[in-house]
């Protein structure tokens, strides 16, 4: 049963009325980090009366945060982003489901993650995770509501709705480019996210209850500094979206992708192109594995070497026993990489296939 | 705005023959490289593609040719064939990162 009287300022709004309040509290929205962009989204959803909200986010909340993440005091500093937030709008609403997941986004746990959720919310703060997002969006046929800052300014779109154009469309992903700057490096004006998370909450109550006009084709950029808006349209590119297609699907059918391999998935993943095969063992170890894809990089030269691949590179490595590509694979994800499994009992396990 | 330089036009003297002069406006990272929002480019030329202006700029601000962005020509995303006129308004765009 809604709560007709919290509601009723907007459910006396023929555009909403009690249909309206009753699709909100049936919705199940996913929010992708709940930092600047996901707090005053986070907020905004939860006093509307979204019904079930997914908070992902590995990280803890940090005292850098507080000029502008509105859901966080000083002494939630050090305690996980997800957990705080889910305890700060169940105070501001205790009449939803919140469900907090304390962890990044990755290849790895994105199925698991994203099911049952009918819209995602691209509140991140690495582009990698944008297109990981893009990709899972794609595949399911869910919109994602998409938005970023930078300093004073801040891009909000809505990809993916009514299969309409994707994030790829807007910007097709390129190797061997040099990484966006976040926040952390380039600095960002407290109120700036508020904003622009606060018009992300409105593309998603909008698309839910099903009115209005959706920010799909556009790309809203507003510029706080000197107060303007612009509005680029852009069109659907199905090259890109077949890409994301793919990519997507491949990674929800995935289901029970473990990051640690069997020596019959690591040689299945071997046989597959488009896989790099890390062999972080030092040049003079045996046995020797060869394969079309595998290459020799000592585990102490991997961070140099990583630079020069791309984040959404899916990455096998492998070493003697499985104790140093763990190590590897730790610092790999890390770093920001996404698809990144190792071979769990190292090429030992492997003795017999390989002779 | 613009409606006025078409009455106009037949005693102009910006635009010259054989010249065109067009907006270029830089949003997120690319402005701060380029350390401007706008800027007006005048070229003799009647016309050029989106791919040459490309070129032009980023051997005038080479930093920009390791970002990945996109181009919008007149507020509409656009191919790199795509042919630029006199008093286009183009949009040079980043994806941010930040959230």
């Amino acid at each position: 049963m809604i709560n007709t009287k919290r509601y009723s300022r907007q459910i006396i709004l023929p555009e909403i009325g009690e249909t309206g309040q009753q699709k909100l509290q049936d919705a199940r929205v996913l929010v992708i980090g709940a930092g600047g962009l996901g707090c005053p989204v986070l907020q905004n959803l939860a006093l509307a009366g979204v019904g079930n909200i997914g908070i992902v986010d590995g990280d803890v909340v940090d005292e850098t945060n507080l000029h502008r993440q509105l859901l966080y005091i000083l002494k939630d500093c050090g305690k996980s982003k997800a957990e705080t937030a889910k305890k700060a709008i169940l105070e501001l609403n205790p009449e939803i489901k919140v469900t907090a997941f304390s962890e990044f986004f990755t290849t790895q746990n994105a199925p698991r993650i994203v099911e049952g959720y009918d819209i995602i919310v691209d509140c991140t703060d690495a582009i990698t995770v944008r297109y990981l997002i893009n990709d899972v969006s794609v595949a399911k046929r869910i919109p994602m509501v998409y938005a970023s800052i930078h300093k004073f300014e801040g891009q909000i779109s809505v990809f993916n709705y009514k299969n309409g154009p994707s994030y790829r469309c807007l910007f097709p992903e390129q190797e061997n480019l040099n990484a966006v700057p976040n926040c952390a490096f380039s600095g960002v004006l407290g109120v700036l996210p508020n904003t622009i998370g606060t018009l992300q909450a409105t593309e998603v109550l909008k698309i839910i209850i099903g009115i209005g006009e959706i920010l799909t084709g556009k790309l809203l950029i507003y510029d706080a500094l000197h107060f303007q808006t612009q509005t680029v349209n852009f069109s659907k590119n199905p090259k890109m979206i077949e890409k994301g297609i793919i990519n997507g699907t491949l990674l929800l059918n995935s289901k029970k992708a473990i990051e640690d391999l069997t020596p019959e998935a690591f040689l299945e993943k071997c046989s597959q192109s488009g896989i790099v095969v890390i062999d972080i063992r030092e040049l003079g170890e045996s046995p020797e594995f060869k394969g079309k894809n595998v290459i020799r990089i000592p585990l102490g030269q991997l961070e140099e070497y990583s630079k020069k691949l791309n984040k959404n590179q899916e990455i096998v490595l492998f070493c003697q026993t499985g104790q140093r590509s763990q190590q590897a694979m730790n610092y790999l994800l890390k770093s920001g990489f996404v698809g990144v499994f190792h071979l769990g009992r190292g090429i030992e396990s492997l003795k017999n296939q390989i002779q | 705005m613009e409606e006025s330089s078409a009455k106009y036009k037949h005693t102009g003297r910006i635009s010259k023959f054989n010249q065109m002069t067009i907006t270029l406006k830089y949003f997120g990272s690319l402005a701060d490289i380029t350390q401007l929002r706008e800027e007006q480019f005048t070229f003799d030329e009647e016309t050029i593609s989106v791919s040459a202006l490309k070129s032009k700029i980023e051997s005038s601000y080479q930093n920009i040719q390791n970002i990945n962005y996109t181009i919008a020509v007149n507020q509409m995303m656009s191919d790199l064939h795509v042919k630029i006129k006199d008093q286009d308004v183009i949009a040079f765009l980043p994806p941010f990162a930040g959230g």
